[in-house]
């Protein structure tokens, strides 16, 4: 029995030694044919061309990119372009908006082996400044052109940290969510709120049409209360960090909205998140849709959700209302091996040749306000027009406060518990939510006045 | 010295005994170290300060946390309750050795094959009150669509029908197996005394069943509490605060406001909660053990 294990087991042997030998024949093949093939341009050497070596070659830059932005797809795309140029090698990771924070802390603990780039909104650098490179003497050395931009991409992108003059992130596209109406359904869109709620009403007869479509999960209540607040005149806290959002105006703003939402919109939407509420909108069933653009897009974009056509336009709110503004930012680590080439991808991502493409192709809001005046880019992208209004009058909330998250989160907690009649009191809500915020500021109250 | 058996032993654990300490020991002492300290990660160069027990303390003026914790016992009452009458129904079911019965486990098994994230968003837009499959069929028993995931009073029992549905299962599974450990001398005599189906299942059944039901109790309890994917893609915790369970509340204090010794001693807190509750069942396990 032995002995026919012993053979049997001989046997396999012979057999695996034969097709490995193969396999390491067929390897070897293409070894022998690159030998030829270094062979064959060593004779003709002096008619080819040297070949130059491309100035990053062999750099590897590790980039953090905010999952679902407009700026994604563009990013994957300029990679690859980035790489043929310059040989510099682009890995990206989109994390989702949640992770984000936990991801770049992880990442500045790793040091040398985290993240070179990120591309997230500006309010995570308000935590994270010094460990970021600030930006200055690279747009000196590259005479990067920021004339440009919009006001808000100036102002709100410098004195993050402790000194005025420093930047640390490039925008490529500024974040409002302005309101998308249904031009077929509102002909001409009202400049007051009065105007407002009586097309809303027009527009709404259940289950047929409704007049609004909003996501109404707690965190993306916020920028609706912050639009009827902030059109009413009042900023969010005084110069002196004490919090004016439980006065009369707040407590206006909070009935206004749940006014609009008990009477204008599908039942239900307390429930919803950005896609249900693009998906409503670009489906005929609501005249408009206040959020982000690119949850409402993605609907429009798609013949097959698509119901409403061309027939659709972006204003901004009435009165001057704005949601708040935020951007999608470029900041690079103080830990990259590679400042130049970060920068020189930032930078060229960025430029003005570039951000018109992007613009035409993805529809990524750049910050340079003169390309939303381009011809070639408003007839891709007319809602452009009405976009580059609301961004006029766009600010963002708690700037330069780095437990921002801390006064925005409890927000939208506050306004849903108001608005599922959790709380039915609206000053009581917001008596809670002041409580909240000066709890949050008195962490660390900040050494700057407060402004918008 | 150690004997070449023991030195043996303790070299092959060494691996797994350094992955132990560095994965699970040293966080949960950092962690309780950190529960001590105030500290909030989000201020650039803020540094840890001890504070004593004052987390602790904050704990019971903190009526976020009260009213999260309220909803997370209500949410595991309700749900372990519902899964064990159903769970113990199915599980007789199984038992009944019918022709069915095979077939029957594999479709049992498909939630608990299915990831929470995608139950989750799976239930969303069942519940969806403009299109959703649920106010489609119980308008045919004549009931109004109903606002289910935005409506305060809704929410939380939407999330719970959720939780049954997909952890039932583990209920009926685990009673089932209990229900085949049983000697079925106990029933045949029982029967030849004369004693009736329900009899037998009051005096017999249930009682020899009390191990596997302790030890389901034990597995869904702990499941409950520490609920957070499902929820998390429902709800947000919403509307309001109607859904946000405790696990959502510490995430939140410590992975999106980043104060660190809050959510430490917060964690802690509820930790030993949940300890509390099992050492209660793990006796009463052993003290089954030992009257056997």
């Amino acid at each position: 029995m032995k002995r026919i294990i012993s053979c049997i087991l001989a046997v396999i042997f012979v057999v695996s030694m034969v097709f490995l030998g193969i396999g390491c024949k067929e390897e070897a093949a293409p070894a022998e044919e690159a030998v030829e093939e270094e062979a064959a341009p060593a004779e003709e050497e002096a008619e080819e061309p040297v070949v130059e070596e491309k100035k990053y070659e062999g750099v590897e830059l590790k980039i953090m990119v905010h999952a679902g932005s407009s700026g994604e797809r563009p990013i994957y795309e300029f990679a690859e372009e980035f790489y043929d140029k310059t040989g510099a090698k682009i890995s990206i990771e989109t994390v989702a908006w949640e992770n984000i924070m936990p991801k770049l802390m992880a990442s500045i603990e790793a040091g040398e082996g985290g993240y070179d780039i990120s591309y997230t909104n500006p309010e995570f650098t308000y935590t994270l400044w010094p460990n970021l490179l600030p930006l200055n003497p690279y747009i000196e050395k590259y005479n990067y052109d920021t004339s440009d931009w919009f006001e808000a991409a100036v102002k709100y992108g410098e004195g993050i940290g402790d000194d005025p003059d420093i930047r640390y992130t490039i925008p490529a596209s500024m974040v409002v969510a302005p309101v998308f109406y249904n031009t077929e359904k509102i002909p001409e869109y009202p400049t007051t709120w009065e105007g407002y709620e009586e097309v809303l009403a027009e527009n709404t007869n259940p289950p047929e049409e409704y007049g609004l479509a909003v996501a109404g999960v707690p965190v993306q209540t916020v920028r609706q209360f912050y639009a009827r607040f902030w059109s009413l005149g009042d900023p969010l806290l005084t110069p002196d960090w004490k919090p004016l959002i439980n006065n009369e105006n707040g407590v206006k703003a909070l009935e206004m909205l749940k006014k609009t939402i008990d009477n204008f919109t599908p039942p239900g939407v307390l429930g919803w998140d950005n896609p249900d509420a693009g998906a409503a909108f670009a489906s005929g069933l609501c005249a408009t849709y206040e959020g982000w653009t690119g949850n409402v897009l993605t609907f429009l974009e798609n013949p097959a959700e698509n119901k409403i056509g061309d027939n659709w336009a972006v204003a901004m709110y009435p009165e001057g209302g704005t949601g708040n503004m935020t951007d999608n930012s470029f900041a690079i680590f103080k830990t990259t091996k590679n400042p130049d080439a970060a920068f020189e991808f930032v930078a060229e991502f960025t430029n003005k040749e570039n951000s018109k493409r992007w613009a035409v192709e993805y529809a990524l809001e750049t910050p340079i306000s003169s390309i939303y005046d381009d011809p070639e880019v408003q007839a891709a992208q007319p809602w452009f027009k009405g976009y580059k209004e609301a961004l006029d009058v766009a600010k963002p909330a708690f700037w330069r406060v780095p437990q921002w998250i801390e006064l925005f989160i409890p927000t939208g907690e506050m306004v849903s518990k108001y608005l599922s009649g959790e709380i039915t009191d609206p000053q009581v809500a917001l008596d809670q939510l002041a409580a909240t915020w000066e709890e949050a500021i008195e962490k660390a109250i900040p050494d700057f006045e407060y402004m918008e | 010295m150690l004997t070449g058996y023991r030195k043996w032993s303790i070299i092959f654990l060494l691996p797994s005994g350094l992955f132990l300490i560095f994965a699970y020991v040293y966080p949960m002492v950092y962690s309780f170290i950190m529960s001590f300290f105030s500290y909030s990660m989000l201020i650039p160069g803020a540094k840890p300060v001890f504070t004593g027990i004052s987390n602790y303390l904050s704990i019971f003026n903190n009526l976020a946390f009260l009213n999260s914790l309220r909803i997370t016992f209500i949410f595991s009452i309700v749900a372990i309750f519902f899964q064990f009458i159903i769970g113990l129904f199915l599980a007789l079911v199984m038992s009944a050795n019918l022709r069915i019965t095979g077939v029957f486990r594999v479709f049992m098994f498909i939630p608990l094959m299915i990831a929470p994230v995608v139950v989750g968003i799976l239930w969303r837009n069942l519940y969806h009150a403009s299109y959703g499959v649920i106010n489609f069929f119980i308008s045919f028993l004549g009931i109004p669509p109903q606002i289910w995931l935005g409506s305060a009073t809704k929410a939380l029992p939407a999330v719970i029908v959720v939780e049954i549905w997909q952890q039932l299962p583990v209920f009926a599974f685990i009673l089932a197996a209990g229900i085949a450990s049983i000697p079925t001398e106990l029933n045949k005599a029982a029967l030849v005394d004369g004693c009736g189906r329900m009899r037998i299942f009051w005096h017999i059944t249930l009682p020899l069943l009390k191990p596997a039901i302790i030890v389901a109790f034990l597995l869904r309890i702990i499941d409950t509490l520490r609920m957070f994917d499902i929820v998390y893609t429902m709800t947000q915790g919403g509307p309001g605060t109607a859904t946000k369970f405790l696990s959502l509340h510490i995430y939140e204090k410590g992975l999106r406001f980043f104060d660190i010794g809050t959510a430490a001693a917060q964690s802690w807190f509820f930790l030993i909660i949940v300890l509390l509750i099992e050492i209660y069942f793990i006796r009463l396990i052993l003290r089954r053990g030992t009257a056997r």
